[in-house]
């Protein structure tokens, strides 16, 4: 009987630590992801069959991840994150947890304005934030800029997200940028001013409140379309079909596009392994799948574009300003949409 | 050789109260270091916040949780409807639906998914009327959420209070002269007193660490304040503050639990009860009514919502990924239920047999455990590992490395703190049944301590071992906020998958893992109010 609790005893933190440590393997890198599994992982998939490196994933929200890095400090297990948006990206590097990647491979993979200027951190594909509206009561030639959504012809007819979402930070950032803080408040104040309802829900949430004529204008971010397009869903299919994409400003600066993204933690210990992740997720064989399986935009114009992005219009004039900015300006979107009592 | 057993084994079990004591040592003693700006931005905007939304919860849950859960017990125990043996039963049920879940399915009744959408779509077309009429998303929706899952726990303890008092009590009060509402008040409530106080802490402690409804529904609360200032904010120090706030609240709640149950016993001397006749009420059927729409919000209502769901996704199961959530949950609840077995079971023979007074306050402490908000204990158990393994690192002059950090263990040692008070509670009753007698005939033999342990109040524990560990299988199993931050590298489990999918407003693709959750958590549910209904019965 002795004998018995002895065992249990010792076997059970034995399986413990085997069951943490796993089947030892050569060549590992760890990842920490803030885009959800099931994006990433047949891309995963590939890389581990072609390279024979295991990845090794756990994901959470952005803010999680950066936080938990920081923590573990010298300790932490995690050689890359990979997350949307500049801002985010930024914010990283401040926090001094990134490390400058020396790869000339993802240098030329990489166009300049999507890269850090340091060279901490390289966008891995686009997304573009549009207007989104219902063609039934909105003729597409009112809402040509981000900037017609303060027009008072629309008030009561706008939806937006709410304001803590890093999206709407970034467009503000870039409003910031190319117009100035004055202007920036003044557009977030009217905009505000025409909102048919209180911020609610995520953009597929603005989607739905357009389709179900709860407003008629909003702001999305382009894939959400396309998966409602591609969806098994009937109710999501028969709603793409009443909502239009309209990509703002292109008279202009052209409109506003953000990243997906990815650094090499400070700390990392398998970092040749997490810069061929990078380079194979920025190389062509990656780029078109990650491009069509999520809708997004490659970062490459040679790449192949799934049939559903490329009918509303490809290639369309993006804003080419360097999107560590939006990451610069972040603080200062934060403090106008406080402001402007944007929710 | 024996001695040499019993030494190692106090040493094994001082080192696990260490590890308990750790987190909560260092939730309270950053309150000694120096106010930063970050709090003062919280002590100015947000702190009011936090304990205002805080307290009308708790204030309002505890009295709907009370008054649903004492008046189902009494209607069910006094009366005589159609079904109420049925109805005794089934107003456990919602139990199982862990609190996160019924957030997730409320909020999407009158989403384009929603059964309320697509009803009156489809016979009316009024599926936009409804999706605009209303939002449940918010401190009210919150307070219904919170009342319609937890009420259980209330009325899972009055039941045997009432019930285990012969009806005779009831009846002398009838032959005074007492109308039935005076009854009620003069007999029953004071009968059922500790009951109601005892499930209601229980529910009060859950309310005030339930995250991810808080999260979901933008309610700022303590625990999500706790995470904000962690996760968002990025300073810990304030993080710690609010945390160590909150403790001493629910510490003080704990002890105002002990002291008003006090010595009072209310039990039936002669431990007999009659066989009862019950009443038969002026109005059957508004029992009957009364019953049928608890149970329908509670249980009926968010699994046709589930099924539904069900049949939106229904081919875009994938099976193996299914299978390996499932695994994976069950794996980790069922080790870490069993390591706090071993380990609960080891502190109360300790403080058995031996004039410890550290075991003795361990004890006391322990049954804080439950009390911890999740998100709580994640964040005090990351930063003195890491710290740990930094101290180490330094001292023995190698390169830092995560030994402790992202691996099981860290998740595991969370859950012992968190969960031990269920288990030290039930065991330690076990022990309390078994006569000392046992223990000195067994020296008599010249069995050491431990051989007493394990060959004479082992076998005489093992029901009671059995019921905690199903007890702590089905909590670990649903846990949220700590497994989320604290899991290791290619580890999900069904409450993460779920909060994630909902985060994304994937609410549709819920369906099948969360009914499984459902499943999973309904059996030792069903067993265990089988029980105690049955022994209600007698």
């Amino acid at each position: 009987m002795i004998r018995q609790l002895i065992y249990i005893l010792a076997v059970i933190p034995a399986l413990i630590v085997t069951g943490c440590s796993s089947t030892p393997v050569d060549e590992e890198v760890n990842l920490y992801t803030a885009r959800k599994e099931h994006l990433i992982r047949p891309l995963i998939d590939i890389f581990e069959k072609d390279t024979g490196i295991k990845v090794n994933i756990v994901s959470a929200k952005t803010k999680v991840l950066i936080k938990k890095i920081i923590d573990e400090g010298e300790t932490s297990p995690a050689d890359l994150l990979i997350t949307v948006d500049a801002g985010n990206l930024h914010k990283a590097k401040l926090k001094d947890i990134t490390q400058k990647i020396e790869s000339e491979k993802l240098n030329a993979l990489v166009p300049q304005h999507l890269r850090d200027k340091g060279g901490h951190w390289y966008a891995l594909s686009i997304r573009s934030r549009v207007i989104m509206y219902n063609p039934e009561t909105i003729d597409p030639e009112d809402i040509k800029n981000y900037e017609s959504l303060m027009a008072s012809s629309l008030k009561g007819r706008v939806c937006i997200r709410s304001s803590s979402n890093i999206y709407n930070q970034s467009l503000l950032a870039s409003l910031i940028y190319h117009k100035g803080e004055k202007a920036a408040l003044e557009w977030a104040k009217g905009v505000v001013n025409n909102f048919s309802r209180p911020p609610k829900g995520n953009d597929r949430g603005q989607m739905t409140a357009v389709v179900l004529g709860e407003c008629d204008v909003t702001l999305a971010n382009t894939y959400y379309l396309g998966k409602w397009i591609s969806s098994k869903k009937d109710t999501e299919k028969m709603y793409a079909k009443k909502i239009k994409v309209l990509f703002p400003n292109q008279d202009n600066r052209g409109s506003h596009i953000n990243i997906s993204g990815g650094f090499i933690t400070k700390n990392a210990k398998n970092k040749n392994n997490a810069i061929k992740l990078l380079e194979f997720l920025a190389d062509d064989k990656a780029q078109e799948i990650y491009a069509k399986q999520n809708h997004e935009y490659p970062i490459r114009k040679n790449i192949n574009i799934s049939d559903i992005v490329r009918s509303w219009g490809y290639p369309f004039k993006m804003d080419m300003m360097n999107l560590t900015n939006l990451g610069v300006l972040n603080d200062d979107a934060g403090k106008i949409f406080d402001i402007a009592t944007w929710k | 050789m024996s001695h040499k057993l019993d030494t190692f084994n106090n040493s094994f079990s001082f080192i696990f109260v260490v590890i308990f004591l750790l987190p909560i040592l260092f939730i309270f003693i950053n309150l000694l270091t120096p106010i930063n700006d970050v709090w003062i931005h919280i002590r100015t905007y947000l702190l009011e916040e936090y304990v205002i939304n805080s307290l009308i919860i708790v204030f309002f849950v505890a009295v709907f949780t009370i008054l649903i859960g004492t008046s189902l017990a009494w209607i069910v125990s006094m009366y005589d409807f159609p079904a109420v043996n049925f109805f005794k039963w089934i107003l456990i049920l919602p139990m199982a639906i862990p609190t996160y879940i019924n957030a997730f399915i409320y909020s999407g009744l009158n989403e384009t998914s929603g059964i309320f959408f697509n009803f009156f779509e489809y016979y009316f077309g009024l599926g936009p009327f409804i999706y605009s009429l209303y939002n449940i998303q918010n401190i009210y929706g919150v307070i219904f959420i919170m009342s319609i899952s937890l009420y259980p726990y209330v009325y899972l303890l009055c039941l045997p209070a009432f019930a285990n008092h012969s009806y005779s009590v009831f009846e002398v009060g009838k032959s005074l002269g007492l109308n039935q509402f005076q009854r009620m008040i003069k007999i029953g409530v004071p009968i059922i007193r500790p009951a109601v106080i005892a499930g209601v802490s229980f529910v009060i402690m859950e309310t005030l660490a339930e995250y991810a409804t808080m999260e979901y529904f933008g309610v700022p609360t303590f625990a999500t304040g706790i995470f904000r200032a962690w996760f968002v904010l990025g300073d810990d120090l304030s993080s710690l503050r609010l945390s160590s706030i909150l403790l001493t609240i629910v510490f003080f709640l704990i002890y105002f639990e002990e002291i008003s149950r006090g010595k009072k016993n209310f039990d039936n001397p002669s431990n007999k009860v009659y066989d009862r006749k019950k009443e038969v009420p002026k109005n059957k059927f508004s029992l009957f009514f009364i019953c049928s729409l608890v149970i329908f919000f509670g249980f009926i209502l968010p699994l046709m919502q589930i099924f539904y769901w069900i049949s939106y996704s229904f081919d875009e199961i994938d099976i193996i990924f299914l299978f390996k959530l499932i695994a994976s949950s069950a794996g980790i609840a069922f080790i870490s239920a069993t390591v706090i077995i071993l380990f609960t079971l080891n502190i109360s023979f300790i403080s058995r047999v031996t004039k410890n007074l550290f075991t003795h306050i361990s004890i006391k402490i322990f049954s804080l455990g439950y009390a911890i908000p999740g998100v709580v204990l994640a964040v005090g158990v990351i930063a003195p590992i890491s710290y740990m393994e930094k101290s180490f690192s330094k001292l023995l002059n190698y390169p830092p490395e995560s030994i402790l950090t992202g691996t099981f263990v860290l998740l595991v040692i969370a859950y012992l703190v968190r969960f031990s008070t269920i288990s030290i509670k039930t065991i330690d009753s076990g022990f309390n049944k078994i006569s000392r007698n046992y223990d000195l005939v067994s020296a008599s033999f010249g069995f050491s301590k431990i051989q007493t342990l394990i060959r004479v109040h082992m076998p005489i524990l093992l029901p009671t071992i059995y019921s905690a560990l199903i007890l702590l299988f089905v909590d670990i199993v649903k846990e949220l906020p700590m497994t989320l931050i604290l899991r290791p590298f290619n580890f999900t489990t069904l409450p993460v998958y779920l909060y994630e999918l909902a985060e994304a407003e994937n609410l549709s693709a819920i369906g099948i893992p969360g009914l499984i959750l459902i499943i999973i958590c309904l059996i030792p549910v069903i067993i265990l109010s089988k029980g105690i209904v049955k022994n209600v019965r007698h």
